[in-house]
């Protein structure tokens, strides 16, 4: 269900973005000859907050997880940025009766690059980019006492570890869309493509949860939906 | 730039497929953890006993029990230093190489029972390890030998990798002394 809603959500979000197709088949109305101008190398800063997280834990997800980013623009076509989250999980599981629970910030730090950067009379363009992102947490972790299977069944032995600190690094590749809607606001979405770098290893438990990078795996793919206002200076 | 509401449009139904297509769960295949035990003669070749043979795990524990009164009463008991006897391989032929678990004591012994007629016994001493790795997965418990011992008609067991996890491997090698005509 905790997948489900997520799932869901951002699907609807992305969908949406599709309203904004039409306003692209007017701009294309437009000469796509742009003159060659002297770009200036400052073009503003952006900042902006990921939604999707925030909607799916108001809709009843056991997930919190959401961001603030500042992201400057150099020559309409370098955009460096930070963000700045938190991730919380407070989580009981029907099939296996383990509580986790953990809450933490996350920094990331990263850059895009615009790939419609000599199109500057579209409302929006494609970017990609990378982040690294890193975040120091302590997790607790609860399941019922465990009882040995074989040899009658008779030896049980608690399993509660409370407090347990762990850093968790990783990579992102990022590639979405970005679009204006009305003067200085814009939304956008992109996918996340993770690749875990480390994280502390503990002798009893691993992490489940690492916020900012979400289920701890290998690798995988997020999804998030930005708004975004164009900071005016 | 006539063909970029179709790139938008091929991008967010490709991300769709991706976030439809990464929901999955990625448990261990092997919830329990085995020690994996192989027979050698001296010169390190597999051997296989030539009778069926039987693994039978043994481990020393307090156990509770009940006693009912003449009454109807129930009362508790503890019944220490206990032996709780699981055969684990039931009179198996053939056998070079065999997987049991350890039990959730600091020690246990496996007793190798050749048709019923010669014992060898192996004991381990051992360390737990309860892990947990993911919410939708359980926990599992772990061990770590620390020592082993055996019964005079084993020329020696080798602790090979003293780390028993879900992941198979060769933990203890036993050595038997075989006549080279056999």
């Amino acid at each position: 269900m905790r997948k489900k809603t997520s799932g869901y959500i951002l699907q609807c979000l992305i969908l949406s973005s599709l309203l904004i197709c039409p306003l692209y088949v007017f701009a294309q109305d437009k000469k796509d000859k742009e003159k060659t101008e002297k770009v200036k190398l400052y073009q503003g800063i952006t900042a902006g907050v990921e939604i999707a997280g925030l909607g799916n834990y108001v809709l009843g997800s056991d997930i919190l997880s959401s961001e603030v980013m500042l992201q400057a623009n150099f020559l309409n076509r370098f955009l460096p940025v930070v963000e700045i989250g938190y991730g919380k999980v407070n989580t009981l599981s029907d099939a296996t009766d383990i509580h986790y629970k953990a809450a933490a910030p996350f920094f990331k730090i990263g850059a895009d690059y615009n790939f419609f950067h000599n199109k500057p009379h579209l409302p929006g363009y494609l970017f990609g980019g990378i982040r690294y992102g890193f975040s120091s947490f302590a997790y607790d972790v609860d399941a019922p006492d465990m009882t040995d299977t074989n040899y009658g069944g008779q030896i049980q032995v608690p399993f509660s570890y409370h407090g347990v600190n762990t850093t968790a690094h990783w990579l992102e590749i990022v590639g979405g869309m970005k679009v204006k809607i009305y003067k200085g606001f814009c939304m956008g979405w992109s996918i996340k493509y993770k690749k875990r770098l480390s994280y502390t290893k503990h002798a009893n438990t691993e992490p489940w949860y690492i916020p900012g990078y979400g289920e701890n795996a290998g690798t995988g793919f997020t999804l998030s939906y930005h708004l975004m206002y164009n900071l005016p200076f | 730039m006539k063909r970029l509401p179709i790139i938008f449009i091929i991008f967010t139904f490709a991300a769709i497929f991706m976030l439809n297509g990464c929901e999955g769960e990625v448990c261990p295949p092997n919830a329990m953890a085995y020690a994996k035990f192989t027979m050698v003669n001296q010169h390190g070749t597999a051997v296989a006993p030539t009778v069926p043979t039987s693994i039978i795990g043994q481990i020393t524990t307090d156990v509770t029990v009940y006693d009912t009164l003449d009454n109807g009463e129930i009362i508790e008991r503890i019944v220490e230093d206990s032996i709780i006897s699981d055969t684990l391989i039931n009179k198996e032929s053939k056998m070079s190489t065999f997987k049991v678990p350890l039990s959730y004591s600091d020690e246990t012994t496996f007793i190798i029972s050749y048709d019923g007629e010669q014992q060898d016994y192996i004991t381990i001493k051992h360390r737990n390890i309860p892990y947990f790795m993911s919410v939708d997965c359980g926990t599992m418990m772990f061990h770590e030998a620390t020592e082993v011992t055996h019964s005079y008609g084993i020329d020696s067991v080798v602790i090979v990798n003293p780390n028993i996890d879900n992941y198979e491997k060769e933990n203890f090698r036993i050595y038997f002394t075989v006549s080279d005509t056999q």
